[in-house]
């Protein structure tokens, strides 16, 4: 009898979590543009320019894609493309060191985002350096 | 042991197989009578084009054509895809009527579509098995008739955003593309430049994957979605800048027409047809895969 009486809330129990593994909570990514993007963030970190990679002549852009929680922490990084191997680690890890402020959608609340960044690896007679798209201009 | 407490050991066995029994019932039914939220890479259509479907007290004659949104609560496709659907729903509204339609009851449908910032002309509560609907997000289009001519199934990407907006338009008789003016080079003009003359710089706007495959010798990949922090850092507007892209009614070529106009590239020609067409047509192609 005790038992029986025992049982009754453990099923409720389990069927309630039962309830929370088939719905989970779901997150909404939204994607946004690199200028909005750069806005967002609270600090950044310019990628080195690997010493090996300066002296192999490795130059040109590189392109991350990464993917922001709801707390403005990266979660993922991905390089598209990027001139030299060295630039592409120097590229990821200053990505993953990026905040940003959290991004918030009408009546959603907090959302995750999914956006690109851009860097130019430059060598010229003002020597090696690099820089976010804005810097450059023809 | 005496007999009551077998018997007390029997039914609390027996208890417990039952609520076990229960919740694995309730999983597994979950699973298969629910729709699936759909990929990106999941197939191109749940019901198929050519279907005629019955809403109950819907005459399709009386309306336009008709938008169907297939939405579920909790799905995250649905989330992603909201600000497209919005975009659709406002932009087609005189041209089409827009039902979303869920397995929720009314009052929480419409809460959730709500939420969702999706301005629909009705909001439907209906059985997706029985309309032969597998997956969610899904888009529909309906004709007069109640016939499906379109189907898009699953959170889209951009390509399929603008091959379903310019499938919209063409529906719609709202305007085609062509309209905007966009100046187009043919692949016998472009292949005259490779034999010597004027040098145009060659874009390739599509994804970088894409590009890998094959692509035009000399060509320069800026993704459609890049232009626009890129152009101005690594394309001169005096250049004559011809971009393809080889997609649906080259949807990408268009965009990245326009973005580069926006920016003061004023010399910029669209490329008209896909690689294997411009393959046949004698222009040299770059591949890794083998182009039909």
């Amino acid at each position: 009898m005790m038992i029986r009486k025992f049982l009754i809330p453990l099923f409720l129990t389990l069927s309630i979590n039962a309830a929370a593994f088939i719905y989970p909570q779901t997150t909404a990514i939204v994607r946004i543009a690199e200028k909005p993007l750069r806005k967002m963030a609270r600090k950044t970190v310019m990628p080195d320019y690997p010493k090996e990679a300066r002296k192999r002549g490795g130059k040109g852009v590189a392109v991350a894609q990464l993917e922001i929680d709801e707390n403005g922490d990266v979660v993922k990084v991905e390089v598209l493309e990027a001139p030299d191997p060295l630039i592409y680690s120097a590229v990821e890890s200053a990505v993953k060191a990026w905040k940003f402020n959290a991004a918030t959608v009408k009546d959603r609340g907090r959302v995750r985002v999914q956006g690109k960044l851009t860097f130019y690896f430059i060598i010229d007679k003002l020597g090696a350096r690099v820089e976010n798209p804005q810097d450059i201009s023809k | 042991m005496n007999a009551n407490a077998i018997q007390n050991k029997i039914e609390l066995c027996a208890n417990i197989a039952i609520v076990v029994f229960v919740i694995f019932a309730g999983v597994v039914l979950t699973k298969h009578l629910n729709p699936k939220e759909a990929t990106p890479s999941d197939g191109f259509q749940s019901i198929k084009i050519g279907t005629k479907l019955s809403l109950p007290e819907v005459n399709w004659a009386k309306n336009r054509q008709t938008l169907l949104f297939a939405l579920k609560k909790g799905c995250e496709g649905c989330i992603r895809s909201a600000p497209f659907y919005r975009r659709i729903a406002s932009e087609f509204k005189t041209h089409f009527r827009s039902v979303a339609l869920l397995s929720e009851a009314p009052q929480d449908a419409r809460r959730y579509v709500n939420d969702l910032g999706l301005n629909v002309d009705e909001v439907r509560q209906v059985s997706f098995l029985t309309l032969g609907i597998m997956y969610v997000p899904s888009l529909i289009v309906v004709d007069t008739e109640g016939v499906v001519t379109n189907v898009w199934v699953g959170l889209p990407t951009p390509e399929r955003e603008f091959e379903i907006w310019n499938r919209l338009q063409g529906s719609s008789d709202k305007g085609i593309p062509e309209a905007r003016n966009e100046k187009t080079i043919t692949s016998e003009e472009l292949k005259k430049e490779f034999g010597g003359g004027k040098h145009s710089v060659l874009l390739d706007v599509r994804e970088r994957k894409e590009f890998l495959k094959a692509h035009l010798q000399g060509a320069k990949n800026i993704p459609a979605d890049e232009l626009g922090v890129r152009a101005k850092n690594e394309l001169n507007p005096s250049n004559r800048i011809v971009v393809y892209c080889g997609c649906y009614e080259d949807f990408l070529s268009k965009v990245a027409y326009h973005a580069l106009e926006n920016r003061g590239f004023l010399h910029v020609l669209i490329l008209r047809g896909d690689l294997p067409e411009l393959k046949r047509a004698g222009l040299p192609v770059v591949e890794t895969l083998k182009l039909p």
